[in-house]
């Protein structure tokens, strides 16, 4: 630091080493580790993953009275606006997760067939409440048991309806999860036999 | 109510405040036609039908009581009771009739069907018997003639069965439970 060369200040730049004379050098580069971290200068699969969590579009396919638990997330109290998912496409073809609200009838097999395979990938899959995990209370010749008999499902919750606080439990494991990088699950296995 | 001019009428009957009329099946649409246009009965609310499979045989229809209904009210009628009175064929389909005008009198046209045996549609008479028709053929399998649109209504368009009739399996899948055993 001789007196004729320009110092960071001059430049406009906050210095710790200009501040803080004293400090070593592994100081300096453990923050330097932290900075990198809070601006999530990571590898390229992990930035990817990140961005799908932050903003992953449900498509609105409320059933049946697991839909409304669905719709009150994006009321105020419970607000999912906050993980960036309150807009709810209509549109499959734009939409990231499909949340399988509610109870699916023998005859409503087939759209949701046809509305999973309008989806790009990625995609994910919630099964919402008993009925779209296993048949739920209705355990007869009418309803489908459970929705993962025709497409791959990456969550399930229970509930009878899931309380919102329920649902949202399920989506925070859902971005977790994408955060690990566990694949989706038409990677893994497709549906079940 | 004076209903003794419909024609195919095979009985009236006044129960609980309720009037019930038989009327022959062939006839059924002039019945109907002549109960709106005559009687001013303008308003369909209902098509319900019923399977009697089974009824009367002890343990099969599950119901013990007199004709008049079990009294609850009155100690020890439960138990040794004289099964109910046999119904005059397997099917009965029930037409509820409502006018609208003060008082609002209401009738149920009842017709006897035995299994396959079709009825003939009245949505001729009042367009809103659609939907009810279909239903009825499709959970009971009463087939109906003369419908615009004679398709399943709630089950799928191959489903085969009827899934209302007492004789159909409730289906679904054996649940194993993690307590058994």
């Amino acid at each position: 630091m001789a007196v004729g060369k320009k110092r960071l200040a001059d430049y406009g730049l906050q210095s710790e080493r200009v501040l803080w004379p004293d400090k070593g050098p592994s100081e300096f580069e453990r923050e330097l580790g932290d900075i990198e971290s809070q601006l999530g200068l990571t590898t390229l699969e992990k930035a990817i993953a990140w961005s799908q969590t932050k903003s992953m579009w449900p498509d609105t396919f409320g059933l049946a009275c697991c839909a409304i638990e669905m719709m009150s997330i994006v009321s105020s109290r419970y607000d999912i606006a906050r993980f960036g998912m309150e807009a709810f496409r209509s549109s499959p073809r734009q939409a990231d997760l499909l949340i399988i609200s509610g109870r699916v009838a023998q005859k409503m097999a087939a759209p949701i067939k046809q509305i999973y395979d309008q989806m790009l990938e990625p995609k994910w899959v919630i099964a919402m409440g008993a009925c779209a995990s296993s048949g739920g209370m209705f355990n007869n010749y009418a309803i489908l048991q459970s929705v993962d008999k025709i497409i791959p499902v990456d969550i399930y919750v229970p509930g009878c309806p899931p309380r919102p606080e329920g649902l949202m439990e399920g989506i925070l494991r859902l971005h977790e999860r994408v955060q690990a990088g566990v694949p989706s699950a038409y990677e893994v296995g497709g549906v079940a036999k | 109510m004076p209903l003794a001019d419909v024609p195919g009428l095979v009985s009236e009957t006044e129960a609980f405040g309720e009037t019930t009329i038989v009327v022959d099946t062939p006839r059924l649409a002039e019945a109907c036609a002549f109960l709106r246009d005559d009687h001013g009965f303008d308003m369909l609310v209902d098509i319900a039908a019923t399977d009697y499979l089974g009824w009367g045989a002890p343990g099969v229809s599950g119901y013990i009581g007199t004709g008049a209904g079990r009294n609850l009210n009155r100690p020890m009628t439960q138990g040794l009771q004289a099964l109910p009175a046999p119904k005059p064929k397997r099917f009965s389909l029930n037409y509820h009739l409502l006018a609208i005008r003060p008082g609002a009198p209401r009738v149920r046209v009842q017709v006897w069907l035995d299994e396959g045996e079709p009825v003939p549609s009245v949505v001729s008479v009042w367009p809103g018997a659609d939907w009810f028709e279909r239903e009825a053929w499709d959970m009971m399998g009463i087939p109906v003639e003369g419908h615009p649109f004679p398709e399943r209504l709630i089950m799928d368009e191959d489903w085969e069965g009827h899934p209302l009739r007492k004789d159909y399996p409730l289906g679904g899948e054996p649940v194993r439970f993690s307590g058994e055993e």
